[in-house]
């Protein structure tokens, strides 16, 4: 049981993966992802991590995924304007890299013999979470929040160099709280 | 207990940077325009962080060395991570002191497509302590990185690390060329990453859910005992192609950022659009950084494994130091020249990795990384640093070399420190760069690496010609254009550092390399605290 929609939901999350890529419409593109968020957050419910589940729809579906939409409509695509990138030969080189990574790591996965420990039953609550976060990973947790702090930085430095005329309207995407 | 007091001195230079950074902007919002301020504030702190390190080293060892492990053994404090931590400090230090009024009056940078005037006023409403706190939060990654001895602090310490130059990459965001750097550093940066992320990961299932450091030892070793001395030599593990897969992920991610050959696309184009100080930056940190991870990785943890990684690693340090070298003959932009310059040098100092793979000589290698990195920074930073003084005399956008010919007539302090920076990146005897490749080099023939080491040497007599080909143009050819180069205080206080480093070290290394032998005789693997 648990297998088969492993399988299922395994398989839905690497179509719409693909389909990220392949359509040409980048809100498509957006709805796709999305699509794969919450594939992975059914897969982390299957690994007996309810909690991340939680934050995955919530965070990556939910927040990010509105705000992705909310650029990309604001970008103001039109539907015939798509990205051109890529010649035939560009393809076939990607696709050749694409086949040998495929090969590593299904060759990679031959070597297990026998499947890993298991996990405590326990491991995805929300308290062993925290646990982990606070105890175990209290470095870079705290590294971490050094990382947004200088994402935060760079991103009013460089917003706040761009002519008024250039802009997006409303001062509030200025940066300047 | 996850974390004590004690703790606390472990990290004090990256939260005494952290604090600064912060200290920074608010001191700026209070009183703006005051660049001179912000700077001698940065300075300070800087010192006082690289005082840290030195007096957080000094508590253990009279704590008992060897037995403590820090912060649930996620970053080490061991000599070794303090000497990076102290060249991290001295690097950021630099790099402040050489970008002063970078921001503030930049009347001879043209913009590509904005007028003259607007630019002025658009450049003023960039406050110079972002740039600075980027400065200081990206060193604070770089020592995480570098100390780090867990899977996970080695990712969010790369990351920080590599967010932070992306950012500074592109602070002149309304240059086309610096916006140009940032975005593909940050497309090809987060492609690397993810493939880093991804050798974690099946390292992490190889290991039986291990990322620290000793724990993978500990798995691979087949023994969950920590009994095991660091000081014998490793036995020959035989890893499964789960592990070896995610070991080939991991070492992408790692030569990425230090852009050995078949990774290192990005560099000249990343270098010659960011803002020249910080392309000083880049040059000098995250190969530091990156390196000493490395190092630590490839020689402490993983050198049963030698004989898989080790012929890979060959390979690339070969294509490194020759394609860098070859491709930097061509170069006519002194800023690429630069560029490829410090590809071949990541390609010398791969060397250093190899030769850690065999654990007699492991030590001798780490220790040689210490004193060229030392060096390096050094002879980089200096370099730059005229480069950006030669480009901002200059009325033009790029680096030709021909704003350089006859440089030594008009300048002639300015020319001596470029002279004397690029004869000791070539390696000429009297500079400190012939012993820092001296010492590594050595470490890599006793570790058997004899044909390696002859294209190595090769590859310096290459590269001699091309970092000569500038000093005669300083020297030889007449002044084309009247030039008014400016040197600020700050700059020349920057510069007259690397000189000193330059020709003291080339004179007396033994004080360094001494040093350097102590940091690395001391590398440990913190266990963990905490499961």
């Amino acid at each position: 049981m648990e297998l088969i929609l492993f399988l299922i939901i395994g398989l839905t999350v690497i179509g719409a993966g693909m389909m990220v890529i392949l359509t040409k419409n980048p809100v498509t593109s957006a709805l796709y992802l999305t699509l794969a968020f919450f594939g992975l957050a059914a897969l982390y419910v299957l690994l007996g991590a309810p909690f991340i589940a939680a934050l995955q729809v919530m965070v990556y579906a939910g927040a990010i995924m509105v705000l992705f939409l909310f650029i990309v409509m604001l970008l103001n695509l039109r539907d015939k304007q798509t990205w051109e990138l890529t010649t035939g030969m560009r393809r076939a080189l990607g696709l050749v890299v694409a086949a040998g990574i495929l090969l590593v790591a299904l060759a990679a996965m031959k070597g297990l013999v026998s499947p890993p420990a298991p996990l405590d039953t326990d491991m995805g609550s929300p308290a062993a979470v925290g646990l982990a976060l606070y105890r175990r990973f209290l470095l870079p947790f705290e590294v971490a929040s050094v990382l947004l702090l200088i994402a935060i930085i760079g991103v009013v430095a460089m917003l706040k160099q761009k002519s008024p005329e250039q802009a997006p309207e409303g001062g509030g995407t200025d940066g300047r709280t | 207990m996850a974390f004590s007091y004690s703790d606390l001195f472990v990290i004090a230079p990256e939260i005494i940077l952290t604090a600064l950074a912060l200290v920074v902007i608010f001191v700026e919002l209070a009183w703006p325009r005051c660049e001179a301020a912000l700077q001698a504030i940065c300075a300070v702190g800087i010192l006082l962080a690289g005082a840290a390190a030195a007096i957080s080293l000094g508590v253990q060892t009279t704590a008992g060395f060897g037995s403590a492990s820090f912060l649930n053994g996620m970053v080490a404090a061991d000599g070794f991570s303090v000497f990076l931590k102290v060249i991290l400090a001295t690097i950021a230090l630099l790099i402040v002191l050489i970008s002063r009024s970078y921001f503030s009056n930049a009347p001879n940078q043209p913009t590509e497509n904005i007028g003259e005037q607007k630019s002025a006023s658009l450049v003023s409403r960039l406050r110079h302590s972002d740039y600075y706190s980027l400065i200081l939060l990206t060193t604070v990654g770089m020592m995480v990185l570098a100390s780090a001895t867990d899977l996970v602090a080695l990712f969010i310490g790369l990351e920080t690390m590599s967010v932070g130059l992306y950012c500074l990459a592109g602070i002149r965001f309304e240059r086309v060329r610096s916006s140009e750097s940032a975005l593909k550093y940050l497309l090809l940066g987060a492609f690397a990453s993810a493939f880093l992320l991804f050798g974690i990961a099946l390292i992490y299932g190889a290991t039986n859910g291990a990322t620290n450091f000793k724990a993978i030892v500990d798995a691979l070793q087949g023994s969950f005992s920590s009994g095991i001395s660091l000081l014998e030599p490793a036995p020959a593990m035989k890893g499964t192609p789960l592990l070896l897969a995610g070991i080939g992920f991991l070492l992408i991610g790692l030569l990425f950022k230090i852009a050995a050959v078949p990774f290192h696309f990005w560099s000249p184009d990343v270098y010659q659009g960011a803002p020249t100080p910080v392309t000083a930056f880049m040059s000098a940190g995250p190969k530091a950084a990156a390196l000493a991870v490395f190092i630590r990785l490839f020689g402490w943890v993983l050198p049963g494994l030698s004989t898989v990684w080790a012929p890979m690693l060959w390979l690339i340090a070969a294509l490194t130091m020759t394609v860098g070298n070859i491709i930097a003959l061509a170069q006519t932009d002194v800023k690429r020249m630069l560029a490829y310059s410090s590809i071949a040098h990541a390609g010398y100092l791969l060397l250093a990795i190899l030769a850690a793979g065999n654990p007699q000589v492991r030590e001798a290698a780490a220790a040689g990384m210490l004193f060229y990195l030392t060096i390096y920074y050094l002879m980089n930073i200096g370099a730059f640093a005229v480069v950006y003084i030669i480009n901002r005399a200059r009325e033009n956008s790029d680096y030709q070399i021909g704003d350089y010919y006859g440089l030594a007539a008009k300048q002639p302090w300015v020319a001596g420190v470029l002279a004397l920076c690029l004869i000791s990146l070539a390696g000429i005897p009297p500079t400190a760069g012939f012993f820092s490749k001296l010492y590594v080099f050595s470490a890599a023939v006793k570790a058997g690496y004899i044909g390696l080491v002859v294209i190595a040497v090769l590859n310096s007599v290459v590269s001699v010609y091309y970092y000569l080909r500038l000093v005669v143009y300083m020297y030889m050819r007449p002044l084309e254009k009247p030039l008014a180069a400016r040197l600020t205080p700050t700059t020349a206080v920057a510069l007259m550092i690397c000189t000193i480093g330059i020709l003291g070290l080339g004179l007396l290394p033994g004080g360094l390399m001494k040093q350097a032998q102590t940091g690395a005789a001391q590398i440990e693997l913190p266990v963990p605290t905490v499961e």
